[in-house]
């Protein structure tokens, strides 16, 4: 049996994670009240706990939050879809697979961010060409993961559709998709990430609308660093927020795969 | 007279291996009476379970003809259920789930396949266990569970491929004795596949040998004892013995 130390509890944990971060701002606090840091350069910590609580109470702050909120479910939503119905169909069929397969195996080792500026001449830089960056970024990695879990059901569970006489439907609800479902929520679980990222660059890379991606922006050419980094911190909690909600939605799902036993 | 449940004419069976034709099956004749008990030995390796297969539609046969109630087999029939060896329950479905799935397609209602399912259940003894998960089973209780799903369209022939092999010997024993119960309560026919030749001899009607090189018939033998049958008794012992020994003259003749 390994030791049990001090930092094996919820709470001990979560201090000593949270203790990095806190010496970090203490010694950046420090360092700017002495003057050996530039604080308008450098944002100080204080600095940004006070741009903090000015933007929690902008109405443009909530505004830019929801409006990136909604473009990204949007984008990920349509993504997710595409990526699901695409990974399906080439995961059952050896022909599809085939047939796609290359192509989309070269498509993988092109920057994803390359795609800006023809989607940007396609579509336009406002809305669609966003969402439409979005959907690209969330489909790829849904559809690659769903593929590879259809492909890789096991032949003695799919002899159980022929043996059983199961309909399509059945079929897909009750062996493929479960089957396939540690994978296909694999892929979605990147989805979410990565559409957050995508959305937020997006916002810089096509012409400015809304969003955080320009809320940072506008703070940018006002040389506001302390709202960028304000910013980014609300950023980065939504992202965290997503990581760990859909993590317990595949805890959730997946709980007949648990190794504990009741 | 009554008609067979099952009928083999001459059912022959190739695979191709490296490139070489291997002769799996040659001239299989075999006739199964309904509510019998059949119990096919061998030894690895002599084609049993592809024979089984091929009975349950899963696998076509190269020749020859196998009849299920008179009609042809062309595929998987619900008249007939197949056990693996494996519990082959999927892990993703709760207990009753995977029975459940047995009865896809069929007419009854989704609350008919519930009971349906349920009073399958009740009859392999785990009535507890409708709402686990399969990893929460053991191997036993797992094996249980395939054959609550094997059994549940109440199929006149039930296929059974080495089921109780993976399983330790007390679980094993007592597997058995379950099974002459629910095949008692059942009244279906049996086709017990093993390479166990006292379980053969402890449950079955009649015991087929199967010789390999190719799988083909070496005799078959009655068992007329009284049922329960015990383990360590004289005559068990001198029909294993009786069969073991036909295995072994073969071995040495070939």
């Amino acid at each position: 049996m390994s030791a049990r130390h001090w930092h094996d509890s919820r709470w001990g944990t979560l201090a000593l994670g949270l203790a990095f971060p806190a010496a970090l701002a203490l010694v950046w606090q420090g360092a700017a009240a002495k003057g050996i840091i530039d604080s308008s350069v450098w944002a100080s910590p204080w600095l940004v706990a006070k741009a903090v609580a000015t933007q929690v109470r902008d109405p443009q702050f909530w505004s830019d939050l929801g409006a990136s909120l909604w473009r990204d479910a949007q984008g990920t939503v349509l993504g997710i879809l595409l990526g699901l119905g695409a990974g399906l169909a080439l995961g059952r069929s050896a022909l599809a697979r085939d047939f796609f397969g290359p192509t989309l195996d070269a498509a993988k080792a092109v920057p994803i961010f390359t795609w800006v500026p023809l989607l940007a001449v396609w579509l336009g830089s406002g809305e669609e060409g966003k969402i439409a960056f979005i959907t690209l970024v969330t489909a790829l990695p849904v559809l690659f993961n769903t593929a590879e879990g259809v492909r890789s059901l096991e032949a003695r569970h799919l002899e159980l559709i022929r043996l059983y006489h199961l309909g399509r439907l059945t079929t897909f609800r009750r062996v493929v998709l479960p089957g396939a479902g540690p994978a296909i929520l694999r892929g979605v679980h990147q989805a979410v990430l990565f559409g957050w990222l995508a959305t937020i660059g997006a916002e810089f890379l096509f012409e400015a609308g809304n969003g955080m991606g320009t809320n940072i922006n506008g703070f940018k050419e006002l040389y506001a660093l302390d709202f960028v980094v304000a910013d980014m911190l609300a950023i980065g909690l939504v992202g965290i927020i997503f990581d760990l909600g859909f993590g317990r939605i595949e805890k959730f799902l997946l709980r007949w795969r648990e190794d504990s036993s009741p | 007279m009554t008609q067979d449940i099952l009928t083999l004419n001459a059912v022959a069976k190739h695979f191709a291996v490296d490139g070489r034709k291997v002769e799996a099956l040659r001239g299989i004749d075999l006739a199964l009476r309904p509510g019998e008990f059949t119990a096919l030995v061998g030894a690895s390796g002599c084609g049993k379970s592809t024979l089984l297969r091929l009975i349950a539609g899963l696998d076509a046969p190269d020749a020859g003809q196998i009849l299920l109630n008179g009609t042809q087999v062309r595929g998987p029939s619900r008249d007939c259920g197949l056990i693996f060896q494996d519990h082959r329950l999927l892990p993703w479905l709760s207990v009753l789930q995977n029975i459940e799935l047995a009865l896809s397609g069929t007419t009854h209602s989704a609350q008919a396949r519930q009971k349906l399912s349920q009073a399958s259940l009740d009859l392999v003894g785990l009535a507890d266990f409708a709402n686990a998960f399969p990893r929460q089973l053991s191997g036993g209780m797992a094996q249980r569970v395939a054959l609550a799903r094997g059994l549940v369209n109440r199929p006149p022939l039930l296929l059974l491929d080495e089921p109780f092999s993976a399983l330790d010997s007390l679980t094993r024993a007592r597997l058995q004795t379950e099974l002459l119960r629910i095949w008692a309560h059942e009244g279906n026919s049996m086709l017990l596949v093993t390479h166990d030749v006292e379980e053969a001899v402890l449950l079955a009607d009649r015991v087929i040998v199967l010789a390999a090189n190719p799988g083909r018939i070496q005799a078959a033998v009655d068992i007329t004892l009284p049922r329960p049958r015990l383990r360590n008794s004289a005559e068990v012992a001198a029909l294993k013995t009786l069969i073991l020994q036909g295995l072994d003259d073969f071995a040495e003749a070939a």
